[in-house]
């Protein structure tokens, strides 16, 4: 009992951070209908930022919200240099996303040119203090990383329902020209998506890498899970990623825990059935919208 | 629309072949080996340019499938002493059934879940190697050579049979006369050129019409009647199939196979080099591969590192300045000196429609 309470818990602090990358995600899919491969490696890059300000002296959780400012600017300023350019994401789907890859390349292992390829041990963001629940010593961290979470699915809400730059972000999610046509800028807006996509991001990167270390490799296998959290839940719902990434992360932790056949090794492996058996039942995912193709 | 074979392409073309089957008479080992190399990233290229540039879809894993290739031409040749020929049919048939499996619940949605479903099972591959230590080795991997009294060697002896391999594994029968290497060339090069005319009939033909309209626009081409779910599922499966091949060429080459082969980055690199090439066309994989073998080769070891970096960069240039890749460019500068010649003779007839295959349109759906 006391160890599947410990693997409920790890499966949720897991979870927690997939759900927070998935969010990244799903925000720049509502805006320009287009995956992000290098949303992972973007908050692996502000992380490693954030690690040389904390090495410079800064305490980690004013760098952790350093991060959040860097991969603001990151995120925006890609979309304004490179997406853009590409005649927006509907014009060009494939050079999108072939950018995106590269970007991946390029941020990779340029964070191991400029900072090695060793792992660096990084402070937790809340500590490193445990409570005792049901016999089982829970570390802060998984708490204080729901409770991020929630206050990020408030918050975005808030954004995204009670604000204009909500109601302009919708706006250019529904239709782009129509948008345009009742005077939101729509570039200016999809900056600021992009911009937002990978502040959030960037958590996700602290919080990986205070829960293992910081690596340049740390978030592929996050990236995945998110994906994966994104597709169970819906590419359009925010509340699906959560839901989604909370999901994947107690399958994947009891899975690997129970199932000897899957164990450490293939850690990957049950997110990955997940996502093809959702995408052969329910494409939408548990919370998306069906969507209708047209010409 | 097949473009019109000119003497003068055609002649183009017997120089090329000349050349090609004059190199291994003319170059030493090393250099053999790395044209082979240029050969598997090249067919595997080839797979993904089929997938991406004519039908709209990408997939980030064709790693997995190339390494699927290589490690069942490992294991059927060395622990069951299938012959190299059937081992390869066996891997072409089994990429294309796990192609099936992956693409079937990715592809009936569009083109942006392949990307994802991939990219996952590119990192997955690897665990699985690992996890089916007992037949591929695990981490360390395993050589091509026969298995006798494989269960017991230690380190010493592990050491010698790698010195070993590469003597053994795919060898040069006897009444050729030729060296191992240049016997494996000729095996790669006829290979290769079976696979790209196949493909380039396939592409020319009324399937491969359908296959650049699903790409084009893909509501409008079900509405014509094409069966699009059908035909990108199959087009995945095929494209697997291809780099399965490529994968049994990485293995008779390399006489050895580990997971660190066939890592994400070897599905990346391949979608570079069909990229860079010009993925809407046969030829720009080649190119592709030719320009990423030899520009890992001119980087000085000290500098490895930026390799991929440059690769990164190289992806996202392409796409900016140059989406047809160098055959794209090739083709822009040769409708311009045409446009030309045909602006100085002002009486000659208008000049023919632009080859569809050649650009691809914007607003393509994935």
């Amino acid at each position: 009992m006391q160890l599947f309470i410990q693997r409920v818990f790890d499966g949720l602090q897991a979870g927690a951070i997939y759900a927070i990358l998935a969010l990244a995600i799903v925000i720049i899919f509502r805006a320009s209908g287009m995956l992000n491969f290098a949303q992972g490696e973007i908050a692996m890059f502000t992380t490693f930022v954030a690690w040389n300000l904390f090495d410079a002296g800064l305490p980690w959780w004013l760098t952790s919200v350093a991060s959040l400012l860097i991969g603001f600017v990151v995120g925006a300023v890609l979309y304004r240099l490179l997406i853009v350019r590409l005649g927006g994401t509907h014009a060009n789907p494939l050079a999108v996303v072939m950018v995106t890859i590269g970007l991946f390349l390029m941020l990779n292992d340029g964070a191991g040119v400029i900072w090695g390829t060793d792992a660096k041990p990084v402070p937790r963001v809340f500590g490193s203090g445990r409570i005792e629940i049901f016999g089982a010593g829970i570390a802060v961290q998984v708490i204080g990383l729901l409770a991020v979470l929630a206050i990020l699915v408030v918050g975005f809400n808030l954004v995204f329902q009670k604000t204009k730059l909500g109601l302009a972000l919708r706006a250019v999610t529904s239709n782009q020209e129509s948008a345009a046509l009742a005077g939101i800028k729509v570039t200016t807006t999809l900056m600021i998506g992009w911009g937002l996509a990978a502040a959030i991001g960037s958590l996700a990167g602290t919080f990986t890498a205070s829960s293992v270390a910081l690596d340049k490799n740390m978030m592929q296998v996050v990236l995945i899970y998110a994906f994966a959290a994104a597709t169970l839940g819906g590419f359009d719902s925010p509340i699906g990623a959560v839901v989604g990434g909370l999901i994947i992360g107690l399958v994947s932790e009891l899975v690997v825990g129970y199932v000897d056949i899957v164990g450490p090794d293939l850690r990957l492996l049950p997110g990955f059935v997940l996502v093809l058996v959702v995408l052969l039942v329910r494409p939408q995912g548990l919370f998306g919208t069906a969507k209708v193709g047209r010409a | 629309m097949t473009r019109r074979m000119t003497p003068l392409r055609a002649l183009a073309w017997v120089i090329a072949l000349v050349v090609a089957i004059a190199l291994p008479q003319l170059l030493g080992a090393s250099d053999v080996n790395r044209l082979g190399e240029v050969m598997y990233i090249a067919v595997a290229a080839l797979g993904l340019a089929l997938l991406t540039g004519f039908n709209g879809q990408i997939s980030l894993g064709h790693g997995a499938f190339l390494g699927m290739g290589a490690y069942i031409t490992m294991i059927l040749t060395v622990d069951y002493n299938v012959s190299y020929a059937l081992a390869g049919v066996i891997a072409i048939v089994f990429a294309f059934v796990v192609g099936l499996i992956v693409g079937l619940p990715a592809l009936r949605i569009t083109g942006i879940y392949l990307a994802l479903v991939t990219l996952a099972l590119a990192t997955l591959f690897p665990q699985i190697v690992v996890r089916l230590g007992d037949i591929t080795g695990a981490t360390v991997g395993r050589g091509l050579l026969p298995r006798e009294g494989y269960g017991e060697w230690d380190l010493l002896e592990e050491i010698g049979r790698r010195n070993y391999l590469f003597e053994a594994g795919f060898r040069a029968p006897e009444w050729t006369g030729l060296a191992d290497d240049q016997w494996r060339y000729y095996v790669f090069l006829a290979i290769a050129i079976v696979v790209f005319v196949l493909v380039h009939n396939l592409v020319h033909s009324r399937v491969g019409r359908a296959l650049v309209a699903i790409r084009d626009n893909e509501t409008a081409a079900e509405v014509a009647g094409v069966p699009v779910s059908t035909y990108k599922v199959v087009t995945f499966g095929i494209s697997a199939s291809i780099a399965a091949i490529g994968g049994w060429m990485f293995a008779v080459l390399n006489n050895q196979v580990s997971p660190t082969s066939f890592t994400i980055a070897l599905s990346i690199t391949l979608l570079v080099a069909a990229v860079l090439g010009g993925a809407n066309s046969i030829i720009g994989p080649v190119l592709g591969a030719f320009v990423i073998v030899y520009l890992r080769e001119a980087v000085p070891a000290e500098s490895q590192r930026f390799t991929q970096v440059v690769f990164g960069l190289v992806l996202i240039l392409v796409m900016l300045v140059a989406p047809g890749g160098i055959i794209g460019v090739y083709r822009n500068v040769a409708a311009r000196i045409a446009r030309s010649r045909a602006g100085r003779r002002s009486d000659s007839p208008p000049l023919p429609p632009p080859d569809p295959l050649a650009e691809p349109a914007a607003g393509s759906t994935v």
